[in-house]
Formats: structure tokens, C-alpha cells, sequence
């Protein structure tokens, strides 16, 4: 005892206490709020989107669907359209879609083709969370397929679409229009495709009747290109 | 107004009208039309398809995917439109040749009309490749799958796709089922082909698209839902977790050595 280090410290007793405290407080303090602070990452932590029951392989194979929902996508079915958009201008403009059984409401925001030919997407901003119908898509009850999009996630987590796939066949979906009046549509299946092998015909092609097409991502997120690998698409008709 | 006035008026207004008239036929036409191909009526194929093309002014891009044609073997497919014919898929009563029970390529033309694109796979895409054999895909199992751009086409040919007035058509049919194109039949179009080669197996109608067709799918997603997202924080705790554990150690590494 005599000849350990605290002898010759210039520190008195009573300091060297005082030292012991404070560091033994940074050792709490540091245990407690590093503690907390990994907690808190891990306990924040966003699953990551549901995905749905109907997922396309790359190779076009599908995986097998839960005997509860309808076997198949419905085909696309092209038909002629003698006077096409005539029906589109008609219909009043959409402006907020509701999906009661998953909790989304959104006012609907206005999107185009991007010069590449691809759909412009919410971009960062005060409407990056709010679902967006393609303006060169039929307006929503008129005839052909409305194509309405919406985030899966952003820099604040989870986005307008994040829930898309838990969407089950034969849930609704309203969608509320300039005039006050709310057109209704019926889930018919909710698909994962890869982006790569995207069947345009199929979420895009032409209908008979009034349809619905809601589009976000879904998959595995490639860091390498900062995109999902994925679409997911809700495939609905007018009720 | 003299005459003068006139003439200086009039030049850039004849310019105008010169330069508008130029720049119609160039136009065309922008905008998309789709099918979806359908067995041809008395042919008996079990198949079915879909085709997209997309006009640029007079420029084409043509997308085509078919299933259970015969396979291996090769199934000449044009856009088919003529003025005067019906824009249809060709119906039981238009079997009027000779060759009773079975649509061959002189019983569709009322329906769809002549060849205006020969959808080859390389070269020349005029109604003059209609038949070459060589360029056209052999659907290897049954399965044929097609993607062509730069295909340049008139100004009237470009309008009436737009305005879904044309009709896509895969021809091929193996009446027999013996595997390959054969039989006394001769084409109407080519007495040294069997009519199996050429009569129509598949057929739809291009149908303008119901909207401006976007190219694939979206992005949207910045993935701040998957993998580790609070990265920064957990490290930090994990830091300050180490150092307070390290501070702990030391200081009892110190009482007990004292």
C-alpha cells in the first residue's frame, strides 16, 4: 500500500475520493446512455414492408397463392377503344384515395412521365408522403386503368404505401373526387414483380371497365443502386 | 393595301403555310396500341399473346409475346392494315377459298387488310420480308418473344396503328400436328411454302392505348425501412457502452492494485 501509485499522488485522501465518484458516475452515465442509445436504434428499427402473398420471379414463375385469394392476376384485357380518353376527360379529377382496412388516407398529388418514359415519382418535400395519380393514366371510374403511386418509405421510415402489401383481395378502396363524389373499387390481388422483368402490359394494359392500378415497392432494398428490386401492385375494379 | 404590301405579306405567309404542310406528314402520330392475340377462328392453335407498338412519329417499337405456337419452326408476324378492310380478326365467314374448314391468308385480308410491317427479327422490315422465313423468330418450345425498334413506317401507316386500326398477326399453323410445316396445300402466297406455313395462328387487334404507356416500374422507396436504420445511434451507444465498461475496468484494475 505503501508504494502504490495513489502514495505518490499530489491528490489527498479526500480528493481522490472525490475523483473516484465522478469517475464512477461517467462509467454509469456512459453504460446507461449507451445502453439506452442502442436500445433506442434497435428498438425503432422499421420492419421492413410487408410483402404480398403473390410474388413473379425474375424467371416469371409465381409463387404459390394462399388458397384464400382469387388463384390469378386477372388478365389484361385489351379492347378497343374507339374514342379513347373521351370517357377520361369526363370523370371528375381524383383527390384523396382511402383504404380503410390498412389505415391509409391521402390526398391524391399529380404526376407525370419522367423524359426517360418512366412514371415520376412524390419527390422530397412536403409531398413526398402523399399518394400520386398518373395524369396520363384514365382518371379514376372511367374506363381503363388508373395508376396510382406512393412511397413505400423515405428518410422518416415508413411511407403512404408502406402497408401495400397486407392489401387482401376484396378489400376497398375509395377514391374521392373534385365533385365530392367517391368512386369504390375492389381488390382483386396484389402482386410483387421484379423491377427488370416489370409486365407493363399487365399493370398498364388496356380494360373493359373502370379500374384501379396502386404501385410501390417492395422486395429487397439493393443498397448498390439506393432502389428496391421490386413493384408491388394492387390490381382493383370498380365495385 | 398595294400590291407591294401585299406581295411582302404574303411571302412569309406562303413560307408558313409551305412549312406547316412539310412538317404534318413528319408528324404523324405519337402514342401507343396494344393487343392481346387470340387463336384465329377454325385454325385450332391453343395459344394466346400480347403485343404493344409505339409510334413516334413515324417511327415504331413493337413488343410481342406469344405462347403455344408450333415450335421450333418459323412463324412469319406482321401489322396487318389496309383502308378499306374491317380492322378485325378474321370470323368464320370469311373462310371463302377453296381450302374449306381452315383461315388462310386470302380469307384474313378482308378482315386485316395487307402487310404494312414484316416484324422480322434483323434487316428489312417492309411488306417485302413479308415471307422471309429466315428472319422470322422459330418460337423455340412453343414460346415466341419479340422486341424491335427503328422500325420506320409511312405517315398513313403510323396513324392508323394510333388510331387502332391495325391488327397484329403470327402466322404458322400445324394442322396435323405432325410437328412440322407440311401437306399438298400450298400457300396462297407462296406456292413453295404448305399453306401450314403461312396461314394465320394468332391474331388482335391494336387497340390505342388507354394511357401514355410509362416505361416499367417506379421508384418509390429510399429503403429507410430495411436493413440496420439507425446505424449512427447504435454505434454511438455501442461506443459509449465500451468506453464506460473500459472506464469500470480500469477503475476497479486500480482499487485492487491500491
Amino acid at each position: 500500500m505503501s508504494n502504490d501509485a495513489g502514495s505518490q499522488s499530489p491528490l489527498l485522501p479526500a480528493a481522490r475520493r472525490r475523483g473516484g465518484t465522478i469517475v464512477s458516475v461517467a462509467v454509469a452515465l456512459l453504460l446507461l446512455g449507451g445502453g439506452a442509445a442502442v436500445a433506442a436504434g434497435v428498438l425503432t428499427q422499421d420492419p421492413p414492408p410487408p410483402a404480398p402473398s403473390q410474388v413473379v420471379r425474375a424467371n416469371g414463375d409465381e409463387s404459390p397463392a394462399p388458397a384464400a385469394s382469387p388463384a390469378a392476376t386477372p388478365a389484361p384485357v385489351p379492347v378497343p377503344s374507339p374514342t379513347p380518353g373521351a370517357d377520361s376527360v369526363a370523370a371528375p379529377l381524383p383527390v384523396e384515395i382511402r383504404i380503410p382496412s390498412i389505415g391509409v388516407s391521402s390526398p391524391l398529388i399529380t404526376v407525370g412521365l419522367s423524359p426517360d418514359g418512366t412514371l415520376e415519382v412524390p419527390q422530397p418535400g412536403p409531398d413526398y408522403d402523399k399518394a400520386a395519380w398518373y395524369d396520363g393514366s384514365p382518371r379514376p371510374g372511367a374506363v381503363g386503368p388508373a395508376v396510382i403511386e406512393g412511397h413505400v418509405d423515405g428518410v422518416g421510415g415508413p411511407s403512404i404505401f408502406y402497408d401495400l402489401g397486407d392489401l387482401q383481395p376484396g378489400a376497398t378502396i375509395e377514391i374521392a373526387r373534385e365533385d365530392g363524389s367517391v368512386v369504390t373499387f375492389v381488390v382483386d390481388a396484389v402482386t410483387t414483380y421484379p423491377k427488370d422483368a416489370f409486365p407493363t402490359l399487365e399493370v398498364y394494359g388496356n380494360t373493359a371497365t373502370p379500374a384501379l392500378r396502386l404501385i410501390t415497392c417492395g422486395g429487397d432494398f439493393d443498397s448498390a443502386t439506393g432502389h428496391y428490386v421490386d413493384n408491388t401492385v394492387v390490381f382493383a375494379h370498380q365495385a | 393595301m398595294n400590291t407591294i404590301k401585299r406581295a411582302a405579306l404574303a411571302a412569309p405567309v406562303l413560307t408558313l403555310a409551305a412549312m406547316l404542310a412539310m412538317a404534318a406528314p413528319a408528324a404523324a402520330a405519337d402514342g401507343s396500341a396494344q393487343a392481346k392475340l387470340v387463336p384465329v377462328v377454325l385454325n385450332g392453335v391453343q395459344g394466346s399473346g400480347t403485343a404493344m407498338a409505339t409510334v413516334k412519329g413515324t417511327t415504331l417499337t413493337v413488343t410481342m409475346s406469344a405462347t403455344g405456337l408450333l415450335a421450333d419452326n418459323p412463324h412469319a408476324a406482321h401489322i396487318h392494315f389496309g383502308a378499306e378492310a374491317r380492322h378485325e380478326c378474321p370470323v368464320a365467314a370469311d373462310d371463302t377459298t377453296p381450302d374449306k374448314g381452315k383461315i388462310n391468308t386470302t380469307d384474313g385480308a378482308p378482315a386485316y387488310g395487307g402487310i404494312v410491317v414484316s416484324l422480322t427479327k434483323t434487316g428489312d422490315t417492309s411488306p417485302a420480308s413479308g415471307l422471309a422465313v429466315d428472319r422470322f423468330d422459330t418460337a423455340p418450345g412453343g414460346k415466341l418473344t419479340y422486341e424491335r425498334g427503328s422500325i420506320e413506317v409511312s405517315p398513313e401507316v403510323a396513324t392508323a396503328i394510333v388510331a387502332g386500326q391495325s391488327v397484329v398477326v403470327i402466322h404458322g399453323v400445324d394442322h396435323n400436328a405432325n410437328g412440322t410445316y407440311d401437306g399438298d396445300t400450298k400457300s396462297d402466297l407462296d406456292p413453295t411454302l404448305p399453306t401450314e406455313a403461312t396461314d394465320p395462328a394468332l391474331c388482335g387487334v391494336l387497340a390505342a392505348s388507354q394511357m401514355s404507356m410509362p416505361a416499367g416500374g417506379v421508384a418509390t422507396g429510399s429503403g429507410s425501412t430495411t436493413g440496420i436504420e439507425n446505424a449512427g445511434l447504435i454505434t454511438a451507444g455501442g461506443i459509449a457502452l465500451l468506453a464506460g465498461a473500459g472506464l469500470a475496468a480500469r477503475r476497479r484494475f486500480a482499487t485492487t492494485n491500491r
